[in-house]
């Protein structure tokens, strides 16, 4: 085992280094930028780089702090984890907002409990629902279509008034596929996502158990919700729910972590399931963002729980949880 | 830890994906970006058609709507030919009391006349709010009109109406007049004028040079060859005749004693030649004396002295003016007293009339009063023991300089109307919703006034 395994928590067991899978994120990543930056322009931008450059000072400034790194090694997963921030905020987002939001990430969800490859939940995603809690007037700044320049930057300081998003119902798929409408910077453009999540694929520095089953729970399930919900239910509503929900975006870039969800395939699918049926449950009640972000938190801490079992029941010493298929 | 290769994989990948992206969500934008378009016409249809029944609509994006916080947007309505027809504002304006009034207005995009108003409901406790009866009486008394609008008070003589004032007895018809000599510049102005039914609808004030090798006063400005002090000539001349348009009588364009004006914003050169030019059309169109007929006495005058017209003569230029100055015989259309002192000058169709030994037909309305309540007569401008700047004639009603609505000085007020009985306020909501969309088309066309 290499030394940087060792950054890595106790239930991984793969031979792909910790930056790796990091430097594969952030280049998974990139069409979501490209997104974010031609949809929102130059905010866009520097919401990124600023989520991006904060996390990474933060994560040093806490490694200092409690002497845990001397310098030799750059953690790629502060980049990773404020670009995901970045993405999942609205872009007319203050800075004030996404600097509240990469603090509760970096310091609370992931220095706390010991830095990168320790964290019990995933940082971004936390970081993201604690704003979305404690600050829900400042994450709803969606200016769209003829009231968003690309070249403004005072949404960056000043806080607009919250904006009502349109109904999605009369978006056309391919809408929905592009992400041509008003949502977050970088979870709506499904033709990225899929992009990114091919890729990763293809490197092997994703576990597939839990995306998909969560993707197939919610489209299996979403009729009776909306059954249930209101009485009525359509095809493209499921649709649309999918695309434009911020499931897709969670499902590969969060679902898929190698370090916060389960490792074994009966344990990752039964939290991918979980997941997508908490989802659905929380829906009508809750914001859409955290309808979608809270089961994720609440799968986290399952994680290990599951792992435990799974490798208990299964009586087996099959090193199973191997991703690395090269 | 990665090797150096791994790290190359890596840039490249990036690049690589960076590369797919931009062209999946550029291509996709642009595939997907028609049907986004429909669905935003469909929405404007849906709240403009009620004011502004157009093909398209276009959201106008400028920095002057900065200036006007009450505005939410302003759009211009296209037909299916893609012309434009119309602006569509939608604004809320505050009554005296803090209520605020949501509305829609629609204007004609060529002449700014009401096409359309519509309340678009503020919620809350603190919207303005007409009933649909009174709205349906303002909408009667005010579509149509051109924005900016005032108040027809009971106590104003109906001929204060300024959309009403023309000068009486205009024939329709092309007329024309210009100096006959050049200024020290070389230049001749000329007026030409264009009255239709009895209103003058179009004019020009330009000047030709008689060096031939100069521009036209005016392109000759825009170039840069012709300078004066504050907004350069062609454009002084051009808020000049739209203030002319506005006001239709030459008088009411305020000239002072020393050739200058206060009244029309950007202009500050000389408009003596302007004034007297436009009368002199206004005179001719009075009788019946078209451009054909000023270009023939000009002949004749050129006949009497040279034994040539201005064709043979070879004054004529690329625009078919007489390039020519009678400076070397001022004689023949100069006014002298007894004592030979030049006290005035005489126009064309007079100098013809003395050449010819006809007898002029009196113009009927000459020196004539336009209100004719007072048997005061404004048409002769009499400088002396009149204020500067100002109507002559004394009645305080018919002052230019007087008042203004909603910031809107009263002699760039178009309509005037009258509040809809038991509905002042309400009118006078509207009135003024209308009166900010004249501000904000003024900057936003940087209209001179």
């Amino acid at each position: 085992m290499s030394k940087d395994m060792k950054q890595l928590a106790p239930f991984i067991h793969t031979e792909k280094s910790a930056p790796y899978i990091y430097l594969t994120f952030l280049a998974a990543l990139v069409p979501c930028v490209v997104y974010a930056i031609f949809y929102y322009g130059l905010r866009a931008a520097i919401l990124i780089l600023f989520c991006m450059i904060s996390f990474v000072l933060s994560d040093t400034f806490c490694m200092r702090l409690t002497r845990r790194r001397t310098g030799d090694y750059f953690d790629l997963s502060s980049l990773v984890e404020g670009l995901l921030i970045a993405l999942m905020l609205p872009p007319d987002t203050t800075l004030l907002t996404a600097l509240t939001a990469v603090l509760f990430a970096s310091v609370v969800t992931k220095q706390v409990f010991g830095g990168a490859g320790s964290n019990i939940v995933n940082p971004a995603c936390a970081g993201r629902l604690f704003i979305e809690l404690v600050w829900p007037t400042g994450v709803q700044g969606f200016a769209y279509g003829e009231s968003n320049s690309k070249m403004a930057l005072l949404s960056l300081i000043v806080q607009k008034q919250p904006d009502t998003l349109p109904s999605y119902e009369h978006l056309s798929l391919l809408e929905l596929l592009s992400g041509n409408y008003p949502s977050m910077i970088g979870t709506a453009c499904i033709i990225c996502l899929m992009i990114g999540g091919i890729f990763l694929t293809l490197k092997g520095t994703i576990r597939l158990y839990s995306p998909v089953s969560y993707l197939i729970t919610i489209m299996a399930l979403y009729p009776i919700s909306m059954l249930i919900e209101t009485k009525s239910f359509s095809f493209d509503g499921l649709i649309i729910y999918i695309l434009s929900s911020g499931a897709v975006f969670v499902a590969v870039f969060i679902l898929g972590d190698l370090t916060t969800m389960p490792s074994r395939f009966a344990s990752g699918v039964f939290a991918g399931v979980t997941c997508g049926v908490l989802t659905l449950i929380t829906k009508p009640f809750l914001a859409p963002m955290v309808s979608v972000l809270a089961p994720v938190i609440a799968v986290n801490f399952m994680s290990f729980v599951l792992d435990f079992f799974s490798k208990t029941l299964s009586r087996r010493k099959i090193r199973s949880r191997e991703v690395d298929v090269s | 830890m990665m090797t150096h290769a791994q790290l190359k994989q890596f840039i490249a990948e990036a690049i690589l994906l960076l590369i797919v992206g931009a062209a999946m969500v550029i291509g996709s934008y642009f595939i997907s970006q028609d049907n986004a378009n429909k669905r935003v016409q469909n929405e404007y249809h849906s709240r403009f058609d009620v004011v502004l029944d157009s093909y398209s609509y276009e959201k106008v994006k400028s920095k002057a709507l900065n200036d006007f916080p009450e505005i939410k947007g302003v759009y211009i309505g296209y037909n299916a030919a893609g012309s434009p027809e119309g602006y569509v504002v939608d604004l809320t304006v505050k009554s005296p009391e803090g209520k605020d009034l949501g509305i829609l207005v629609a204007l004609d995009y060529e002449s700014t006349r009401i096409v359309g108003l519509s309340l678009n409901n503020v919620s809350g406790d603190n919207a303005y709010v007409i009933d649909e009866n009174n709205m349906n009486q303002i909408k009667d008394k005010l579509i149509g009109r051109q924005i900016p609008l005032a108040f027809l008070t009971e106590e104003k003589p109906d001929d204060d109406d300024t959309e009403n004032i023309t000068v009486p007895g205009l024939r329709d018809g092309v007329y024309y007049a210009q100096r006959l000599y050049d200024d020290r510049n070389k230049y001749i102005d000329y007026v030409e004028m264009e009255v239709q039914n009895g209103m003058i609808t179009k004019i020009k004030w330009d000047a030709f040079c008689t060096d031939r090798t100069n521009k036209d006063r005016s392109e000759a400005s825009l170039r840069g060859a012709y300078e004066i002090s504050g907004l350069d000539w062609a454009t002084q001349s051009y808020n000049l005749c739209h203030a002319l348009l506005e006001c239709q009588d030459p008088d009411r364009l305020a000239m002072k004693s020393n050739g200058t004006t206060d009244i029309v914003d950007g202009v500050t050169c000389d408009i003596r030649p302007f004034v007297d030019l436009a009368k002199e059309c206004i005179s001719y169109s009075q009788v019946g004396y078209n451009k054909d007929s000023y270009m023939a006495g000009l002949n004749m005058i050129l006949f009497h002295l040279y034994q040539d017209n201005a064709y043979g003569l070879e004054l004529l230029n690329d625009d078919g003016h007489v390039v020519f100055s009678f400076e070397e015989t001022p004689e023949i259309y100069t006014i002298y007293n007894e004592q030979e002192v030049a006290i005035g000058f005489i126009g064309v169709r007079q100098i013809e009339a003395n050449i010819t030994g006809r007898v002029l037909e009196e113009n009927p309305y000459e020196n004539k009063n336009r209100y004719s309540n007072d048997g005061q007569d404004i048409n002769a401008v009499d400088y002396d023991g009149s204020e500067d700047g100002l109507n002559s004639g004394g009645n305080v009603d018919n002052q230019i300089i007087s008042d203004s609505i909603d910031d809107i000085p009263m002699s760039e007020v178009a309509s005037l109307v009258e509040p809809v009985p038991d509905a002042y306020d309400d009118t006078r909501m509207v009135v003024k919703a209308c009166n900010t969309c004249y501000k904000f088309l003024k900057e936003y066309l940087n209209w001179k006034v």
